[in-house]
């Protein structure tokens, strides 16, 4: 199931990154926020049900399905008083702050029950770098409209300076946690066999 | 860049540097508090391994009072009242030669219940094992099983001395006692075969039967096998280890090998 979702994730990132592409090749002036308002509430839907797998009891999922609700809610609210084809930064800043609560709750109960030392253990570095790009980029989007409309030059900067980089933290941490897991497997199979 | 462009600016990256900061703190705390907590758990683990230990110490140490106590009041008391018997019979055969044809099968069988009360009262006595040595009390146990005549035990001829201490000697007799007990109850056995292995550093002990068997991985992890535990936990406490491998159909195997201390 989660295969087919990152798949189908994967899809439609590819075909909006396509079109971006595009349309900067093309030197358009057009808005093209909203094709991020459709890979942001799947890539926090995709992180959501992450966190409903690692903890499994019925309360964290509640919590996960009210957080998601709540973003969903703030969407919603943006996009009627901004307009369809806005950015949902809003939404964006609610993502960050329900990334940064349920994956530091992870940490926690990592940190408290890995049998494995910190430095290997694949959950500790991929929610590692989930945190640091989702709790960063909280003041940059919280003030994204204003800087967009007032200082678009600056947002572009920030933009550059503050997301690319933690993004790049971010995969970088994550194929670190994907190269670990790939090797505490591989380890596991030899002493098997 | 203006001045409000750069305030803004310096206002963006100081709030994202103070997050990440905030971050840093968040898992050092964490990673600090897990570290702790592993702490602790290790020391109470260890505090509870430990006593458990005295626990099994002490009941080994009741359990083999017991025994003894068992052993003394079998060879002088009851040994005694058959020695009595064994008499009066004399005693009968002469006063009454008539019945010296009858009172031969009571004579004969009085005799085999001397002998294996004899061979049981030994057995239990914990300071027989300390005098005669592990492998004189295995083969003395041997003939007592032999006695029974419900399997064949197949010990080969073992000389000189373990390098085990007294009481772990002591631990593996009552280990082989209760291996054979539990042969002679559940296996239907036709034979038991011992073999040991005695060099200068190690010692190892193989107990293997010809019985029905059984699933050792279920019996382990069941309620049922709490007995084949306390085998696994009495050698522990003696510095030996004990390998049980079972399947149905295919007999038992009882492995108990002397651990290496590192030095």
């Amino acid at each position: 199931m989660l295969f087919y979702q990152l798949v189908t994730w994967q899809v439609i990132y590819w075909c909006s990154r396509a079109y971006t592409a595009y349309q900067q090749s093309m030197g358009l002036e057009m808005n093209n926020h909203w094709i991020f308002n459709i890979q942001i509430p799947l890539e926090l839907l995709l992180l959501i049900i992450a966190t409903c797998y690692f903890f499994k009891d019925k309360l964290s999922q509640r919590l996960a399905i009210i957080s998601y609700t709540l973003f969903l809610l703030t969407v919603i609210l943006q996009l009627k008083l901004s307009g369809p084809t806005a950015f949902i930064s809003y939404g964006v800043v609610v993502a960050g702050i329900i990334v940064t609560t349920l994956y530091t709750l992870i940490l926690y109960k990592q940190f408290h029950s890995d049998h494995l030392a910190w430095i290997q253990s694949p959950v500790i570095w991929a929610s590692t770098g989930l945190v640091i790009y989702f709790a960063c980029n909280i003041p940059y989007f919280s003030m994204f409209d204003y800087l967009n409309t007032k200082h678009a030059a600056l947002s572009e900067k920030l933009f550059h300076f503050i997301t690319d980089v933690l993004a790049n933290i971010r995969y970088l941490f994550l194929a670190i946690a994907f190269w670990l897991l790939r090797k505490n497997k591989s380890a596991l199979y030899r002493s098997a066999s | 860049m203006t001045q409000e462009n750069s305030q803004i600016l310096l206002a963006i990256i100081c709030s994202t540097l103070l997050i990440l900061l905030l971050i840093a703190i968040v898992i050092i705390v964490l990673f600090i508090s897990g570290r702790q907590k592993a702490k602790q758990e290790m020391e109470m683990t260890q505090a509870k391994l430990s006593y458990e230990q005295e626990l099994r110490k002490v009941e080994t140490e009741v359990k083999e009072q017991v025994m003894g106590q068992f052993a003394h009041e079998l060879h002088d008391n009851i040994g005694q009242l058959l020695t009595a018997m064994h008499i009066q019979i004399e005693n009968q055969k002469i006063d009454h030669p008539a019945l010296a044809e009858g009172l031969k099968p009571v004579e004969f069988y009085l005799g085999d219940v001397t002998r294996q009360l004899k061979l049981l009262s030994r057995t239990l006595n914990n300071d027989y094992v300390g005098q005669i040595g592990l492998f004189q009390a295995l083969h003395t146990e041997v003939d007592r099983m032999n006695l029974l005549r419900r399997f064949v035990v197949h010990f080969p001829e073992v000389e000189g001395k373990t390098n085990l201490d007294r009481n772990s000697e002591l631990m593996v007799f009552r280990i082989f006692q209760e291996i054979t007990q539990n042969a002679l109850r559940h296996s239907s056995a036709k034979n038991l075969y011992i073999t040991i292995d005695n060099t200068a550093n190690g010692f190892e002990m193989s107990v293997r039967d010809d019985g029905k068997g059984f699933d050792a991985k279920h019996m382990l992890l069941s309620t049922k096998g709490s007995g084949l535990i306390n085998i696994i936990k009495r050698a522990r406490l003696s510095g030996l280890s004990c390998d049980i491998s079972s399947k149905p159909g295919e007999g038992t195997l009882f492995t108990l090998k002397k651990i290496p201390t590192l030095t």
